[in-house]
This record gives C-alpha cells, sequence and structure tokens, in this order.
C-alpha cells in the first residue's frame, strides 16, 4: 500500500537508497525532509512491513518536481516503479499540479524508460550536469491535459455486508463503506437469507449515499456502476443489483456484473501489481477453490471442496464445541492456546480437490469417544487439531497445484485468508513464488473488492444489461 | 411536478409516468417473479414513450407491500436509492390500498401463500379493515367489491387498472420524511425467520 513516509520507515529507505544512487542522500536529509522541508512530501509503497520503494515530491504551485523515485533492487522490473509513478502522478494532479519535472542521467536507461512510458518528454539536455561530467536530461510532463482516470462505484451485498466504494481506473480509492449483519446474524448461529435481504434494503441508500459523500463526487462523475451478480444469496444479491441498476438507469451509465470472487482475488492488486499466470486459493465460507488465471479474463477452477467449504467446516467443529459463530475467528484464537493432543486423520482426497466433511466427522467422534470415556475435552488442543489438519489440506493441495501449473504469483483470498495460522502457513511454505496475502481488513466483504475487479471488467467493455439475472451459484469460469 | 410511480410488489409490475395528474405514459403487465429482470426495460419504455429525461423526475411513489418479498423490495430500493442521490420526493402507498383505487366499500385479498391472503378493506378514503394477513377461512366477502385474487374467495380474479389506480389514490399518498428509514410493509415479522 502507498501512504506517506514514516519517521520508522527510515532505516529502510536510506538501505534502498545508499544501493541505489552513487550520491545517495543522507539519512538526516531524509529527516529533513519529513520534519522540515513543507513542500517535500516522501511517499513509500509498504507490504507487510517491508518497504519496496518510495519516491519524494516537491509541491510548487503549479509545478512539482520529482526529486527522488527508487525500488528496492529485489523488487525491479515488476511493475512497481510504474505503480509508484502512477501513483505519484495522480496525487500530484489532485493536489492542483498541472507539471511534474524531473532530472535524470542521460546513462540511466531503466529509468528513463519508466518516465517515457509515464508520459514524461526531454525538455532539454544539462551538459556536464553531475559531478563525474555526465549529462541530465530535463524532463517534464503535463498532468492536467492528461485524461481524466474513469471512477467506478461498486456495490456488495452478497451475504451479509451491504457495502459501496468508488475507485478509479488506476486503483486510486475514494471512498469505502462497509456495514456488516455479522451482529444481527450471530444471534442465530448463521445467516438467514430473509433477514439478511431485509437488512440490505434499510441500508442501502444510505451505504451509497456515504460513498459519494465521503468521495467528494457526484454521480456524474462516475464512468460506470458495477456491483456482485453472484454467487451469493439470491435476496441479498437482488438488492446490490437493483441499487447498482437503478443508479446505472437513471444515470445512464454501463453496468458491470462482478463475480464475488474475483474481487477478493483482485483486491490485492491494492498491496501489489498482479502477475500472471497466476494461482488463487479461495477461501471462505462458501468456497474453497484453486483457481489458475491465466490473465485477468481467464480463469481455471483446478480443485474445489467436495462437500463443505472451509468456512463453513470451521462453522460446524465451532457449533459441536459450543461456540460461537463464525467459527473461524474462534477457532484461529482457541487454536492459539491449544498444542499437538487429539489426533485427527488426514482426509485422503485425490488431485487437487478439498474435502472437509470427513475431518469434521472425524472431530465429532473424537468428541463423542472422549465424553463417554468421561474426559473434559480441552477446547484449545481441539481446534488446534482441527485448525492444523485443515489448514496443512489446503497448503499440501496448493503446493501440488504450483507443481502442475507454473505461476509468476500467488494470491490468497476469501474471509479465511484472515486465519492467522493459514497466513503464517503460507508464508512458511511458499517462498520461492510471489505471495500476496490480502491485509486483514479487505479479507472481509466490501465493496472496494468488486470495484477493484471491475476495473478490469471496464477495461475490456465487459458489461451487462439491465435485464442480467443475478447467479447465485455462478462459477467463477463464466 | 414529473412523478415516477411503481409497483413491482405482487403479480403486476406496473410503471407510470406522471405530469401533475396526467399519465404521460405507462407500463402494466403480468410478470410474476419476473421484475427484478423487466422493471429497467419497462422503465426505459415509459420514459422514451414519454420524452422526460430520466434525471428529471420531481418524485416516486412506491407501493410498500404487503405483497411478495422481494417483489416489495424491488420498487423500494429503487425509491430509496434514487430518493437519496437524485435526490427526489418519495411518496408510499400500501399496495392493498393501491389496489383498491379508491373505490367505495372495497376488498383487497392478495395470495400470501400457505392457505392466508392479505387483506384490507376500503371505503374510498377510509380504512375499514387495516391490512392483515388471514386464514382463507376467515375472509367473509359480504357485500364488497372483491379486487386481487378473487377466486381465492369464491369470487373472480380482479386486479383493475394499477396505472390509474395510482392516479385515483393520489391523495392517500404518504411522504416519506426520512428515506433512510423506509422500509417495506412485509406484514410478517422477520423474526419468524430466525426459527
Amino acid at each position: 500500500m502507498i501512504e506517506l513516509m514514516k519517521v520508522e520507515d527510515l532505516d529502510q529507505v536510506v538501505a534502498i537508497e545508499n544501493s541505489s544512487f552513487s550520491r545517495p542522500w543522507s539519512r538526516k536529509y531524509f529527516i529533513n525532509e519529513i520534519n522540515n522541508n513543507d513542500v517535500s512530501e516522501i511517499y513509500v509503497d509498504i507490504e507487510d512491513g517491508e518497504v519496496i520503494s518510495y519516491g519524494d515530491l516537491w509541491y510548487m504551485f503549479e509545478n512539482c518536481d520529482l526529486t527522488k523515485i527508487a525500488v528496492k533492487k529485489e523488487y525491479r522490473h515488476k511493475g512497481y516503479g510504474e505503480r509508484m509513478m502512477k501513483f505519484l502522478m495522480s496525487t500530484a494532479k489532485r493536489k492542483g499540479c498541472e507539471f511534474m519535472h524531473l532530472e535524470v542521467n542521460t546513462f540511466n536507461k531503466d529509468a528513463l524508460s519508466l518516465y517515457e512510458k509515464s508520459g514524461f518528454e526531454i525538455m532539454r539536455t544539462r551538459r556536464g550536469y553531475y559531478e563525474n561530467g555526465d549529462d541530465a536530461y530535463d524532463m517534464v510532463v503535463g498532468l492536467i491535459g492528461s485524461r481524466e482516470l474513469k471512477k467506478i462505484l461498486a456495490i456488495e451485498s452478497s451475504c451479509d455486508e451491504t457495502a459501496c466504494a468508488i475507485v478509479d481506473e488506476e486503483l486510486n480509492v475514494y471512498s469505502s463503506v462497509v456495514t456488516s449483519q455479522i451482529d444481527v446474524h450471530a444471534r442465530f448461529g448463521g445467516v438467514i437469507p430473509e433477514v439478511a435481504s431485509r437488512m440490505h434494503v434499510e441500508q442501502i441508500s444510505t451505504i451509497v449515499k456515504s460513498a459519494l459523500d465521503q468521495a467528494k463526487l457526484s454521480m456524474d462523475d462516475i464512468t460506470a456502476v458495477a456491483y456482485t451478480i453472484g454467487p451469493g444469496l439470491i435476496g441479498s444479491l437482488h438488492v446490490g443489483a437493483i441499487a447498482a441498476k437503478s443508479l446505472a438507469f437513471f444515470y445512464q451509465k454501463p453496468l458491470i456484473g462482478v463475480h464475488h470472487l474475483k474481487g477478493h482475488i483482485f483486491i490485492n492488486e491494492l498491496i501489489k501489481p498482479l502477475r500472471y499466470p497466476m494461482m488463487a486459493l479461495v477461501v471462505s465460507g462458501g468456497h474453497t477453490e484453486l483457481v489458475y488465471i491465466e490473465d485477468d479474463q481467464t480463469f481455471k477452477i483446478i480443485g474445489t471442496t467436495l462437500d463443505d467449504a472451509i468456512g463453513e467446516a470451521y462453522d460446524k467443529v465451532a457449533r459441536v464445541m459450543n461456540e460461537a459463530y463464525p467459527g473461524g475467528p474462534v477457532i484461529d484464537r482457541l487454536a492459539k492456546e491449544g498444542k499437538e493432543h487429539y489426533q485427527l486423520p488426514m482426509p485422503k482426497v485425490d488431485g487437487l480437490d478439498f474435502s472437509f466433511s470427513g475431518l469434521k466427522n472425524s472431530v465429532l467422534q473424537l468428541v463423542k469417544k472422549e465424553t463417554e470415556a468421561g474426559n473434559t475435552i480441552n477446547k484449545n488442543d481441539l481446534a488446534y487439531a482441527f485448525q492444523e489438519v485443515a489448514l496443512k489440506m489446503l497448503v499440501n493441495k496448493t503446493k501440488k497445484a504450483l507443481e502442475e501449473y507454473q505461476c509468476k504469483s500467488l494470491v490468497l483470498a476469501g474471509g479465511v485468508a484472515a486465519n492467522s495460522r493459514l497466513r503464517e502457513m503460507m508464508s512458511e511454505n511458499f517462498t520461492d513464488i510471489d505471495l500476496i496475502l490480502p491485509p486483514l481488513k479487505y479479507c472481509t466483504d466490501n465493496a472496494l473488492m468488486i470495484a477493484c475487479a471491475a476495473v478490469h471488467y471496464l477495461r475490456h467493455e465487459k458489461f451487462v444489461d439491465y435485464d442480467a439475472s443475478s447467479m447465485p451459484s455462478m462459477s467463477i469460469e463464466d | 411536478m414529473i412523478t415516477l410511480c411503481i409497483d413491482t410488489a405482487y403479480r403486476y409490475l406496473t410503471c407510470v409516468l406522471l405530469n401533475d395528474n396526467e399519465i404521460v405514459s405507462s407500463y402494466s403487465k403480468e410478470c410474476f417473479k419476473k421484475q427484478s429482470e423487466e422493471v429497467f426495460s419497462a422503465l426505459e419504455e415509459i420514459f422514451n414513450e414519454s420524452g422526460i429525461e430520466r434525471t428529471q423526475i420531481d418524485s416516486i411513489c412506491i407501493s410498500e407491500g404487503p405483497g411478495s418479498y422481494t417483489g416489495v423490495r424491488i420498487a423500494m430500493t429503487i425509491a430509496k436509492v434514487m430518493g437519496e442521490i437524485l435526490p427526489c420526493n418519495v411518496y408510499k402507498i400500501s399496495t392493498l390500498r393501491l389496489y383498491a383505487a379508491n373505490r367505495p366499500n372495497c376488498m383487497v385479498i392478495m395470495d400470501a401463500r400457505a392457505n392466508r391472503v392479505y387483506c384490507g378493506i376500503y371505503d374510498m378514503e377510509d380504512i375499514i379493515m387495516d391490512d392483515c394477513a388471514l386464514e382463507i377461512s376467515e375472509v367473509e366477502t359480504k357485500d364488497y367489491q372483491v379486487i386481487g385474487d378473487g377466486a381465492l374467495v369464491g369470487k373472480e380474479n380482479n386486479y383493475g387498472d394499477l396505472a390509474k389506480a395510482f392516479v385515483a389514490t393520489r391523495h392517500l399518498w404518504t411522504k416519506v420524511d426520512e428515506i433512510s428509514y423506509l422500509t417495506p410493509k412485509y406484514l410478517k415479522e422477520s423474526e419468524s425467520y430466525y426459527r
């Protein structure tokens, strides 16, 4: 995620600086830039606490100077430079700048190619500009002449969250509003469809209005309206669909019907650039799938659950243990206190598919056996045993999938991506591939993810008509 | 004053554009359980026919239920979102009262499934019996003119002209003060779904 540089990022930024430039800025210089230079703003691209790239802009009225841009060595040629550049240009534009200016060593081919790709043009050559006698180019790009970025308003209502978000085609986020019904459904141990639909209707207009208000935009600024077309609860999907269609119809905007799981996958693009072909492990209350993604339009399910989804298995096991719904966070928490004690067999499933009902039955039988023997169940240990087996199955199948399909990146997606042990296991097991773990706040359903996916639909002009039906059991391959 | 009226609560899909009290264009067809797919094509048809700009409406009036839950939510969602975003005034009327269309001594019957009906009795502006859900066996049609699913109580089915019904009931519409609080009239509480 790209954000303003903080003092705690200093060590990493200075390290990148030292390995990138022959005459690097000193630590003291950076501190001065952060604390005392009013015209300067340094932005860093951070993933899991690691600084990937940074850029420094000096804002001077209608002009701004790009004084520094650098990408950490091992992340070069992976799209991070362009990502930072796009961010800097759209940020400067939003702050009212009309031009961006920079100087670059005429021999620095990598930098030149990035700048040219970003629209910079050479104004003049400064002979002997650098101390070693090298020449510099003065380069400039116009910001206001550049095309207005297309903005998407997206609505998500497939289960028990009502949400609306606005992003533009370069993934600048303008707003993201979510209300969850989880408290209501928790009282009854699961989502009751009719109740969910009713709550969506209650919330929908307020949510859409707040998304526009927070973004300080009106519908006239919006290029296209997106919504979750499926999969999900039919009654819930309906409400979001009607809301999105209303906006599209009255303001005559193209309409985009987004597959919910594509949302979970593409939201990872807010974190870092996605590289294809890509593998996605999609894990949620309704899905457990391995999806091979050749490019942003071609999805193939190569493994799926033969019975329960992983999230469902967590809910059911939590119920066996008399614990609250939703089961995921509860079991994750209990397992942290647990140790290896109970033995649960690893279900045998062919190929790349998953199965969790056998595991759930093993838990039931274990509880029955222990209770009959007069032993009290240690919930922590039981949670530990269940979680280790369930998650190991996910990791093993993902490994197998990556042996069969060559991929450049691996993304974890869906609600269960918030599970701390799963994140740990993924990080331990997939070190030689570009692994992307979504930040926790993006794991639960939201509309930002639908908007991120919709950017791709818009790019390929994949629109739907007003009479498009919601598809409660739509496949990601459709 | 341009008003868009929409009823999606039951068997019919009815959309009307009014200029004050005059029907400019209207659409009303039997469309059970297909409203969500067809409502925008119907709206497109009446807007195109009228020449009225879509964003130029001053108010929306919807029937708030009772009826099919999914159906009721369609018009309600359109009204809530557009009322808030355009913005425009929102009015509502009970679906049964809309069907009664300001007739004298009129009983409206609507299938509520499982041998139950939604029923309301109106004498023009006056409410003789407020909308409720009844067992079919409890319904006494007496001398009332029966509108709606009359066949369920030994009469003829008769739905009347629902586009004209919006005009006839105009003085009975209720203005919605706080659009975000507007919810359908389900008549069956959601608590019953928790079992």
